[in-house]
């Protein structure tokens, strides 16, 4: 089993990313942003008119439902979007959801595959620079993320979150017990951590989405399997069924020839 | 009151290091080192790339660990490095370490001036601050 000891490992490494992760939105709660004061480039909402979407899907097919589950997902943040009055743009990681959005003629403005295969923090910086630039220049308003979260080897659901601009809320926001000081200050410090937590959500996404397609290879290829079996049962039957009754017709010629001559 | 201190390295693919420390002799803060002792008040700061020092025990040696930027959250005498990439003195290939850096110095003299500047300037921080820990361990 191929896919179970790459699964094993893509789990392991989306565990082992976990911690970073979790102390980043610790930091970022730690901060104790209030909406109101705030202002960086990316915490501020502005009037959306154009929208980026970010399908990340495997690279490949043979994993069951999940490419054609989240490449829908992903057309139906694109419609909404579009229903809102924006003009929507993909961004796609992954050959899948690249070749899935061109064919319905959306604009695919950027794309990436092979960062599945093994997700490298390196290659998320990567996307996550592409996109904090694009949303600086103000080429796009806002931006949804769609990936495949895993929940288990037979559960993986096609998931959608925003991206930019980053909302306060969504770091749970506790009052620190003591006040924290900063070096050099808040804003740097605030500065440098929002593209990060950026692209810690991207990294996580990525990871969740390897796991996601190891699992929904490995559950597609042992019902694939299961499947094969039982159809070969079947014809095995078929097969025998067949056999025994050309050999009965042969004989009842032979026995008919046989009679007839003793007639 | 506590009296020793929780050291924590993180990056984005791992956790390095957890271990319990007398105190962070050295932490390579974008705006100059800082050294923590135990209860510290709570700080937030930006790492530039360097070698972070702790010791395990008071007047022990000091052990290193080569930090490539992030951010250090110091509090309740926990301190959290959350890097970028992090490496302890036997995971550095002291050979590759020069050749990165004799190529970062030969393009910063090159591209003087330019938007990488910076961003050469760190990456040849990095790399001798990687040869001074290899030279010491």
């Amino acid at each position: 089993m191929v896919s179970a000891s790459k699964l094993r490992r893509a789990q392991e490494a989306a565990e082992a990313a976990r911690p970073y992760a979790s102390r980043m939105t610790e930091m970022f709660a730690g901060l104790a942003l209030d909406p109101e004061e705030v202002s960086h480039p990316l915490l501020v909402s502005r009037a959306a008119k154009r929208a980026a979407v970010v399908v990340v899907t495997p690279d490949r097919g043979l994993c069951g439902g999940l490419n054609t589950n989240v490449n829908k997902l992903g057309w139906q943040t694109v419609q909404k979007l579009e229903g809102e009055g924006l003009s929507v743009e993909v961004v796609a990681v992954g050959r899948k959801s690249r070749d899935y959005f061109t064919r319905r003629g959306v604009e695919v403005s950027r794309s990436w595959t092979g960062l599945l295969a093994s997700v490298d923090y390196s290659d998320v910086q990567e996307v996550g620079n592409h996109l904090v630039d694009q949303f600086m220049e103000e080429k796009f308003d806002r931006v949804e993320l769609v990936y495949a979260s895993f929940k288990s080897v037979i559960s993986q659901i096609a998931s959608v979150q925003t991206l930019l601009p980053i909302s306060v809320e969504q770091a749970e926001t506790e009052a620190p017990a003591a006040p924290f000081l900063f070096e050099p200050s808040e804003e740097d410090v605030l500065g440098s951590l929002l593209p990060k937590y950026l692209e810690v959500r991207l990294f996580q996404a990525l990871l969740e989405s390897a796991a996601s397609e190891h699992g929904a290879r490995m559950s597609a290829m042992d019902a694939a399997t299961r499947n094969a079996g039982e159809v070969i049962d079947k014809l095995t039957l078929i097969y025998n069924r067949t056999r025994q009754e050309s050999v009965t017709s042969e004989l009842l010629d032979i026995i008919g020839g046989v009679e007839a001559l003793n007639a | 009151m506590a009296d020793s201190i929780r050291l924590e390295v993180v990056t984005p693919s791992r956790q390095v290091l957890s271990v319990t420390a007398a105190e962070v002799s050295r932490l390579p803060g974008r705006d100059g080192l800082i050294g923590v002792l135990v209860d510290h008040s709570p700080l937030m700061t930006t790492l530039g790339p360097g070698i972070l020092g702790y010791l395990e025990s008071e007047g022990g040696t000091e052990h290193g660990i080569v930090v490539d930027g992030g951010f250090a959250i110091i509090k309740d005498n926990v301190v959290t490095v959350l890097a970028e990439d992090a490496r302890t003195g036997d995971q550095i290939n002291v050979d590759d370490c020069r050749k990165a850096l004799t190529e970062a110095e030969a393009a910063l003299t090159e591209g003087q001036g330019s938007d990488d500047e910076d961003a050469l300037r760190d990456r040849i921080a990095l790399h001798e601050s990687c040869l001074e820990l290899a030279a010491h361990a």
